[in-house]
């Protein structure tokens, strides 16, 4: 699984976004809603009027878990690593990768995370990391 | 948005002067590793077996509904049966509640007169892997498995540490829950691991996804499994004591799936209950034992909570007070589980709450156990209360 995003990836956007540096999501045209990833309409009108645009790249975590064992190979290097389940500060939920987690990981429910881009290496395209002290 | 006048599904139950449905057959070939039988194999064998418990002919069974084995057809040659129609459901656990409720359903309507469910499960010998394979690489799945989620086990790690954030769970309620299930197991001769299992031996078991480690992990089996549900009303050729599918419920959450459930289905699952319990005439107080979907430890936690077998939040301190075990209030899962019989994706829990209700179940006997709760907490949660009472 390549980290360049294919023709036919109906969330090409979001990757090549990525790779510029910004965070962005499924819109809706008609009401405004945000969703990620992307789907065939708006999840909450049904609209099938939906473009991309970015959002604020910051959020509170809800919950995590440490992968102490690695199923691909792009995670191998930094196992064992991180994942939050992230509250974006638009109102969506975004799973986050955190590759310099802290070690105690319960530490971490309430803590303000902002979404960097990954550049070159085995990394994941994007990578979380935490802002400001720990709650 | 669900409009008030789209007509809900209901619960399956007999109702007011509806048919009566008996669970008349169980076959498994219990669990272990058995490199020499596939899935079809072994769902073969576990029909064979649930027909020869049933003691009718194989030509009075009318229908065939198999699960986790796509190809129907062969089942249906292998295990030497002729149904009047066969189809199968897909591989996933949630479907064992779908799949009796719609085998409930062809009998109350009088589509047919018996259906069997088939279940077979080649995944030790095979290695299936549930982690870090995608169904479709452009899916949603694979949206958040590029960012490192990976796993089923990790979704459940990361729901138990949301809870233990909210509700301040203690994470020892995941070794009772896991060792528990092993002093049932050690009992249940047809059980894949039934070394004992102790609190120590629980703790040093390794972290696969953190908070989870190796031990609240559900142990992957090779075994085949079979139910054969049949109209109450018809004769019955077996001197067994009747086991009656008093209700069969199912509730999706499917929308957001691909993200954890921020409540832990507590709502689907509150519906559910108060749905089956309703139809099956019942109320928690009726329950001698409960079999519940344990794929991982946390769930055990989530499904007491979301069925009200105690308050949400509570589970944890709940568990740690014996109610599971033996003697408790409420023995559960006493075949051992997914988490020890094997993970037969509860078509085992299934088959032991027959054997329970039935009085077989030798030295796991729970006394006078009359009314079984089989319970998942998923995506499609399900409930199923099995009974001897009419």
């Amino acid at each position: 699984m390549s980290s360049a995003a294919s023709s036919t990836d109906p969330n090409a956007p979001y990757w090549n976004a990525a790779r510029e540096g910004q965070l962005v999501a499924q819109c809706c045209q008609a009401c405004g809603h945000l969703q990620l990833p992307a789907r065939l309409r708006c999840k909450s009108c049904h609209s099938t009027s939906l473009a991309w645009r970015p959002i604020r790249p910051t959020g509170t975590v809800r919950a995590w878990c440490r992968f102490h064992r690695t199923y691909l190979p792009q995670f191998a290097a930094p196992a064992p690593y991180v994942v939050a389940l992230i509250e974006m500060d638009d109102g969506l939920a975004h799973y986050g990768c955190i590759l310099d987690g802290p070690v105690d990981p319960h530490a971490l429910v309430g803590a303000r995370l902002r979404a960097v881009c990954s550049r070159g290496g085995t990394r994941p395209p994007i990578h979380f990391q935490i802002e400001g002290d720990m709650p | 948005m669900i409009k008030e006048t789209v007509q809900r599904f209901q619960a399956d139950s007999a109702g007011p002067g509806g048919r009566a449905v008996l669970v008349a057959g169980v076959g498994s070939t219990g669990c272990g590793v058995f490199p020499d039988r596939d899935a079809i194999h072994l769902g073969a064998d576990a029909l064979s077996l649930a027909i020869e418990d049933w003691g009718m002919p194989h030509e009075a069974l009318d229908a065939v509904i198999t699960v986790r084995i796509p190809l129907y057809e062969r089942l249906v040659q292998g295990a030497s049966v002729n149904p009047r129609f066969a189809f199968a459901l897909p591989a996933e656990g949630r479907m064992a509640a779908v799949a009796l409720q719609l085998a409930a359903s062809l009998i109350r309507t009088g589509a047919a007169r018996s259906v069997a469910c088939v279940y077979g499960n080649d995944g030790r010998s095979r290695g299936a892997i549930y982690g870090g394979s995608a169904k479709s690489v452009d899916g949603p799945d694979a949206f958040w498995m590029r960012h490192g989620m990976t796993s089923p086990g990790a979704a459940h790690a990361m729901m138990f540490a949301q809870h233990m954030a909210q509700y301040g769970t203690p994470p020892a309620a995941l070794e009772t829950v896991a060792t528990t299930f092993r002093t049932h197991a050690a009992q249940h001769p047809q059980a894949f691991m039934r070394e004992p299992l102790d609190g120590p031996s629980y703790a040093a078991s390794p972290f696969i996804a953190q908070p989870l480690r190796r031990h609240d992990y559900c142990v992957i089996a090779d075994g085949g499994m079979a139910l054969i549900l049949a109209d109450g009303s018809a004769v019955r050729a077996s001197s067994r004591p009747p086991v009656f599918l008093r209700a069969a419920g199912v509730q999706a959450s499917l929308l957001d799936a691909d993200i954890i459930a921020p409540d832990y289905w507590l709502g689907p699952m509150r519906k559910l209950a108060a749905d089956t319990f309703a139809a099956a005439g019942m109320q928690h107080d009726d329950v001698d034992a409960l079999m519940i979907y344990d794929n991982f430890t946390p769930t055990v936690l989530f499904s007491l909570e979301g069925f009200g077998y105690c308050e949400p939040g509570g589970s944890g301190h709940w568990v740690r007070e014996g109610h599971l075990g033996m003697n408790g209030r409420y023995p559960a899962n006493t075949s051992g589980g997914h988490l020890s019989e094997g993970y037969m994706q509860g078509w085992g829990l299934l088959v032991e709450a027959v054997r329970q209700i039935r009085g077989e179940a030798a030295g796991r006997q729970v006394v006078g156990c009359e009314t079984v709760h089989f319970m998942c907490a998923s995506p499609i949660c399900g409930s199923i209360i099995l009974s001897s009472r009419t």
